[in-house]
């Protein structure tokens, strides 16, 4: 048995008269200390399955397994519970606090789980020791997302997801940030699942699963990863 | 401080408009509520400290004729009473600068109804009298001079005052006249124009004209509870229970005596009447009369009032209650509107955070963390405002309509108080408000998993509006039109809380003027729509019967007509308070329509008097709860009682009256109805009531 199952799950939206299945049936399996990169054209499914797989949505059907607990049909009190402790998220467009600071940025999320990483170490980590006064609006795109990624690694979660990080940055930050996240899943041993529409960084990844049409349509094991440095695109 | 309160906190600086514009309506709502409903305690308390500091009486006796020594006795023997002072008073005509004027003269008391010294001295010498301000303003008067007491000689009685001539020594200002009103009389125009003070041995009358009553320990209850009225009342049934029996004595004492100097003259006539011859029998027939008309003489009554008979003070008592039922619903506005801001304010605030509601759903906060959030925002607003509303409002509006009626009243300084519980409860209507309305604008978006919160909004669906079926009107109007009410339709919250903000300011609005109008409206309504008439005539209780043949009013020729009428004062018992009401009885229940409406106010239909019930107005009704067709029971002047039925409820905006036709009267009272009042029609316009009265005065008198 696997780390992660996700076995035939299915996701419909209702908007009116129209069902769009966005997710259908899709499978795939993740070991732990895995780093999985899911590419697949816009609209195949991959945020669905992503938020379904952190708890964040609900699917309609199938079931998820993270480590033994079906995470499917949680109450709501174990659901938060579940993405408090578990769960480490880095969004496209960072989603800091704008009232907050990069070090209480990481705070907001390390203070209310059970063995957190401790902040400013983290911060030293991801190379933002001295910026960790900083307000989001005077850091710049990368160091942002790079207070994000610090931000969901102090939780010390079991998995760390990433919608599309690098989509809002340009080659060399969107690399950096890359490096960074294969350090983490190579160092902690983290179990880090990227979601990019970028196939050309595929090659970094232990295991690439591809989507379509709200399908895990294949599943690639890369039994040598490259450094993402010696990728180029 | 953990991360997510720093937030929560830096959230406030940054959105400062936000934060403010919230703080501002609660600021507005407790600060309104606060303000206008402790107007009405501040002013209660103003007079009340007032009246305790000038020790003004809780109750007053007079007697129709006078009070002696041994009666004021007898009260201060009372368990309840404290002191007692006899006094004197009486309506006077001076003359200055060529006018005459009434004024009332009243004894200086030293214990009960202080006087508070302006300016001067208080009389050290018998024939020196202080007087109040606006006399010296109004009759260009100063300190040192000098008045004449016109009406001093009457038929038999010696002078009331010793000296013909006071001085003026100094300005007062009485508490027993707080308001301009000061009063009537029977002398010239029946209105007193000023109250003035002299001491009290330059005053020679053998009796009291009335005795002003402390209760023991009262001052610390204020005037306008019901416990000082409920003591009061107890004070009122002991002084009651010696009524009768001082009444009884006083008669008998004034009959032994008027007895005594007949039968004196009696013996002087027997030892002369050898010598008189015919004479003898004029005399003797004169001490017949004489002993008949002590025989015939009327038994003395006395009269109990209490503060509730001084104008000034009901008036003001009024006044402080009707500031009180605009506190009831006024505010009430205010907070409408607060809660109208905070939901505008606290929605578009939440669905500019749906982002960040969605991450700190993602990191593991819960909805009852998040939904803090923003309670606390709205709660430190709602602090800070009432914190500040109350200050001000407790300090301001009190002032305001105190100042207000300053100008009717002559009263200390109002006394501003911080009313804790008001303070509590305006803050408890806000906290209800805004947090309240923050709950409300947020559940929904707490309900939503992180990841529909972290998906842009989309937005809500345009729909079709009837309005487009109807092609020819649709196809003609602009586009911008189109799109407004497309969207009015799309947006429906915004459209209702537009409507309800929009609904509220202009009920504000509509009731501030309605309010006005309707305190500014009640004596026209009053004067031109109920009372018709426009000169009424009180005569003297000794010329009732011949007094209305001798009165010349047919041919006085301002006048159009003119109807006797008999108005006295009844009392309607009910079962735990009973009120005082003015009875109003025509000659001629066919004419009263020309002099007196009778109506319902909502129907406008008429009422007419007949033999079967009284009418009474409508306030009296709603006190009482008395409904048409119901019995009531009634005393008369002469406390006769009886039961009657009302027939009627009819409009009225001043006082209370009660119409009755001279046939009922005579049934249930069996005693004939009195003439005491006539009431006329002017021919034009012209409002020459003064020259109708200067007519009726020298007619009368030549008569
Ligand atoms: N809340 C939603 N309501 C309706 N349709 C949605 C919603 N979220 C996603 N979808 C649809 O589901 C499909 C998959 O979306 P998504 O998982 O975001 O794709 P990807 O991340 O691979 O681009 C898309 O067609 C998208 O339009
Ligand atoms: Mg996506």
């Amino acid at each position: 048995m696997s780390y992660i199952e996700f076995k035939n799950v299915s996701k419909e939206y209702k908007m009116g008269e129209v069902t769009i299945n966005a997710l259908d049936k899709a499978s795939f399996e993740i070991e732990k200390g895995e780093l999985v990169v899911i590419v697949g054209p816009s609209g195949a499914g991959k945020t669905t399955a992503l938020n379904i797989l952190g708890g964040m949505d609900k699917l309609t059907s199938g079931n998820v397994v993270i480590d033994g607990k079906d995470i499917s049909n949680l109450k709501s009190k174990q659901l938060i519970k579940y993405r408090r402790e578990d769960i480490g998220f880095v969004f496209q467009f960072y989603n800091l606090v704008q009232n907050l600071t990069a070090l209480e940025n990481v705070e907001l999320a390390n203070q209310i789980c059970k063995n957190p990483l401790d902040a400013m170490t983290i911060l030293e980590k991801v190379g933002l020791k001295d910026r960790s006064k900083n307000f989001p609006s005077q850091l710049s795109g990368g160091e942002q997302q790079r207070v994000a990624i610090a931000r969901a690694i102090a939780k010390n979660p079991k998995l760390l997801l990433c919608d599309e990080p690098t989509g809002a940055l340009d080659y060399n930050t969107g690399k950096q940030i890359l490096q960074l996240l294969q350090d983490t899943a190579r160092k902690e041993k983290m179990t880090v699942i990227i979601i990019t529409h970028n196939t050309a960084i595929a090659p970094m990844a232990d295991k690439v699963i591809h989507f379509k049409n709200g399908k895990a349509q294949d599943i690639k094991i890369n039994e040598k990863p490259i450094p993402i440095s010696q990728i180029e695109w | 401080m953990r991360a997510f309160n720093k937030d929560t906190l830096r959230e406030i600086k940054n959105t400062k408009k936000r934060f403010i514009s919230i703080l501002l309506i609660v600021l507005l709502g407790v600060g309104f509520f606060a303000g206008i409903k402790a107007a009405s305690p501040d002013m209660q308390k103003t007079l009340d400290k007032y009246f305790d500091e000038n020790n003004v009486m809780d109750l007053q006796v007079t007697s129709t004729m006078g009070l002696t020594s041994e009666d004021i006795e007898e009260i201060k023997n009372l368990e309840q009473v404290e002191s007692v002072v006899g006094s004197y008073s009486k309506d006077f005509i001076i003359t200055v600068q060529e006018k005459d004027l009434v004024v009332k003269i009243h004894s200086i008391t030293e214990e009960i109804n202080k006087l508070s010294l302006i300016t001067g001295n208080f009389p050290t010498s018998e024939n020196e009298c202080v007087v109040e301000e606006a006399f010296l303003e109004e009759t260009k008067t100063k300190i040192g001079d000098k008045i004449k007491i016109q009406n001093q000689e009457e038929e038999n009685s010696e002078k009331f005052l010793k000296y013909d001539e006071y001085t003026i020594v100094g300005t007062i200002h009485s508490p027993l006249y707080i308001s301009e009103d000061r009063g009537q009389t029977a002398l010239m125009s029946g209105k007193i124009n000023y109250y003035m003070y002299v001491p009290e041995n330059s005053i020679q009358s053998e009796v009291y004209t009335e005795s002003y009553i402390a209760l023991k320990n009262i001052d610390n209850i204020n005037t306008f509870n019901d416990e000082y009225e409920e003591r009061v009342d107890e004070a009122k049934e002991d002084i009651e229970e010696i009524k009768t029996k001082m009444e009884e004595k006083r008669y008998n004492d004034l009959k032994d005596e008027a007895l005594k100097q007949i039968e004196e003259q009696e013996q002087k006539l027997n030892q002369m009447k050898p010598y008189l011859g015919e004479k003898a029998v004029e005399e003797e027939n004169k001490i017949k009369t004489a002993k008949q008309e002590v025989e015939n003489m009327e038994k003395p009554k006395w009269y109990i009032l209490d503060r509730n008979q001084n104008i000034g003070y009901t008036s003001y008592s009024q006044d402080s209650e009707r500031i009180a039922n605009i506190g009831k619903v006024f505010p009430a506005v205010f907070f409408i509107i607060a809660a109208l801001i905070s939901l505008t304010t606290m929605t578009r605030m939440i669905e500019e955070q749906r982002i960040k509601i969605g991450t700190l759903k993602a990191l593991g906060y819960n909805k009852i963390q998040i939904a803090l959030k923003y309670v606390i925002y709205a709660f430190i607003a709602t602090i800070v405002g009432s914190l500040i509303g109350t200050i001000i409002g407790f300090r301001l509006f009190p002032k305001i309509i105190f100042d207000m009626y300053a100008t009717m009243y002559t009263l200390p300084d109002i006394i501003l108080d911080f009313n804790v519980d008001l303070a509590i409860l305006g803050f408890s209507f806000a906290t209800i408000c805004t947090v309240g309305a923050t709950i409300l604008s947020c559940y929904k978006e707490l309900l939503e998993t992180p990841a529909s919160l972290m998906r842009p909004k989309s937005p809500k669906a345009g729909k079709r509006v009837l309005l487009e079926r109807i092609k020819f009107i649709w196809t003609r109007l602009k586009f911008t039109y189109k799109v407004t009410i497309r969207n009015l339709f799309r947006y429906k919250k915004r459209v209702f809380m537009t409507i309800i903000g929009i609904l509220g300011c202009t009920a504000l609005i509509v009731a501030g003027f309605g309010l006005r109008d309707s305190i500014s409206n009640m004596i026209p309504s009053q004067y031109g729509e109920i009372f018709k008439y426009d000169v009424s005539i009180t005569l003297k209780n000794e010329e009732t019967s011949q007094g209305l043949e001798n009165m010349d009013i047919a041919n006085v020729e301002e006048i159009d007509g003119s109807m006797p009428f008999n108005m006295q004062a009844v009392e309607i018992l009910d079962k735990d308070n009973n009120q005082d009401i003015q009875l109003v009885i025509p000659q001629e229940i066919e004419k009263i329509e020309q002099y007196i409406t009778l109506k319902n106010r909502k129907t406008n239909e008429g009422y007419t008097l007949n033999e079967q019930g009284i009418i009474l107005t409508e306030k009296i009704c709603n006190l009482l709860d008395i409904k048409e067709g119901d019995i009531i029971k009634i005393k008369n002047a002469d406390e006769k009682e009886a039961e009657v039925k009302v027939i009627g409820i009819t409009a009225n905006y001043l006082m209370h009256y009660m119409y009755m036709s001279p046939e009922l009267y005579k049934n249930i009272f069996n005693e004939e109805v009195q003439y005491n009042t006539i009431l006329g029609k002017e021919k034009s316009d012209k409002k020459q009531v003064e020259e109708i009265e200067d007519k009726l005065r020298s007619n009368s008198i030549r008569k």
